[in-house]
């Protein structure tokens, strides 16, 4: 740049001229521009540090955060296998014993199923896992098997709600009850409908049938849904089936 | 300001997943060690049993009979008389379904093993009777509540 007094050349640096020793307002201002400057920058180091490392803080508290969540997660699991273990136990000796028993059980289950006694036949199964058991010698009561587990449900439902406590003092769900008997009830209709169409020998497709009359009977016997009412209560969904139980059995005398 | 309210809301999760965490290594620890005590499944059940006797509700004594028989022919040692007033209130409520079927082979069989029962009872002989008294209510139509 040139002198203002003197026009001879000098830097921009240059507070006063080399020469004649005037001013450099020029440099004077460029200076505390400099200064200003280099206060900003090194305040906006300061403020991108700060948060550069406020944001790495947040980013060690979210990772702890997780492995927390990660390591609860495993103790539930590790917690439940432990339950699952002692299920798991009585479910494959079962399953042993009902293929070394085959031929003792299945001598047993025909016996149960000639004399019509579903929910003895239903309860045996239970007991020996035999419904599970891919042997060759279930396989023929398959579909009974499925349709009587569903029948004793019904039937224990329906008993526990005959059977029910008139004491006030101690808490019956009449309501949950009755829902409870009519899922069951849809449930076995379901299986029913299943297994007829699945189910290729007579015998066996006569004891499904005979379930089926038996727990109309037991609906009949101690619901009082007649044989004319009792298709009409099933076509009903099960809230609908629900309400008009509790008619019949809140019904006063 | 944003990131102090985030630094809060972390610190406030922190804190919770650590006493969760705490928590649920303590339940570990527990039923790890848990595992091997079985409760007595006899005494569990009489308990329920005097329970149910007491206020008469003798449809949960069934239910707990059917439940029990699914896994147990033979009832835990020392609650066979409990069995008996269960399945004895099964097979009264049975003996009405196959009487209205009139059934005569199901009926005869479970008469005897009905009367059988029966002989059995002993000291709950009087609950016999009142299962009988609310199926034959049942049955005709009269409500008991």
């Amino acid at each position: 740049m040139i002198c203002k007094k003197c026009h001879k050349e000098i830097g921009i640096d240059d507070l006063k001229c080399p020469f004649c020793g005037a001013n450099n307002s020029f440099a004077m201002k460029h200076q505390q521009n400099m200064k200003s400057f280099d206060k900003r920058y090194k305040r906006t180091q300061k403020d991108v540090l700060k948060t550069a490392g406020h944001i790495s803080g947040l980013g060690k508290k979210a990772a702890i955060l997780a492995t927390l969540l990660i390591g609860m997660m495993v103790m539930i699991i590790i917690t439940s296998l432990s339950y699952a273990e002692l299920d798991l136990d009585d479910y494959s000796e079962g399953k042993t014993d009902a293929v070394r028993n085959a031929a003792e059980y299945t001598k047993k289950m025909d016996k149960y199923l000639e004399e019509g006694e579903y929910i003895e036949f239903a309860i045996f199964i239970c007991e020996h896992y035999t419904s599970d058991s891919r042997m060759e010698e279930y396989k023929r009561f398959r579909c009974v098997q499925y349709l009587a587990k569903e029948y004793l449900d019904c039937i224990q439902s329906m008993e526990r709600i005959t059977l029910r406590t008139g004491d006030e003092d101690y808490h019956f769900d009449m309501d949950g009850e009755i829902h409870t008997f009519c899922s069951h009830l849809e449930g076995f209709y379901e299986m029913y409908e299943n297994m007829t169409e699945q189910e290729r020998n007579e015998k066996y497709m006569a004891y499904l049938n005979d379930m089926e009359k038996e727990l109309r009977t037991a609906t009949n016997v101690y619901f009082h849904i007649g044989d004319d009412e009792i298709d009409s209560f099933l076509n009903l969904s099960e809230a609908q089936k629900g309400v008009k139980l509790e008619e019949v059995l809140k019904d006063e005398e | 300001m944003k990131s102090n309210k985030w630094d809060v809301i972390l610190n406030i999760f922190l804190f919770i997943a650590s006493v969760c965490f705490v928590l649920c290594f303590c339940w570990m620890i527990y039923s790890i060690k848990n595992r091997e005590k079985k409760e007595d499944p006899a005494k569990q059940y009489r308990n329920a049993f005097e329970r149910e006797i007491k206020h008469k509700a003798y449809g949960e004594i069934t239910d707990d009979y059917l439940l029990k028989k699914r896994s147990y022919s033979e009832p835990p040692v020392g609650c066979e008389d409990i069995y008996r007033i269960g399945e004895y209130a099964h097979v009264s409520f049975m003996l009405k379904v196959y009487e209205a079927e009139k059934n005569e082979d199901k009926i005869r069989r479970n008469g005897a093993r009905k009367e059988a029962l029966e002989n059995e009872l002993s000291v709950y002989e009087k609950y016999g009777d009142e299962i009988d008294v609310i199926l034959e209510e049942a049955v005709s139509g009269i409500n008991k509540d």
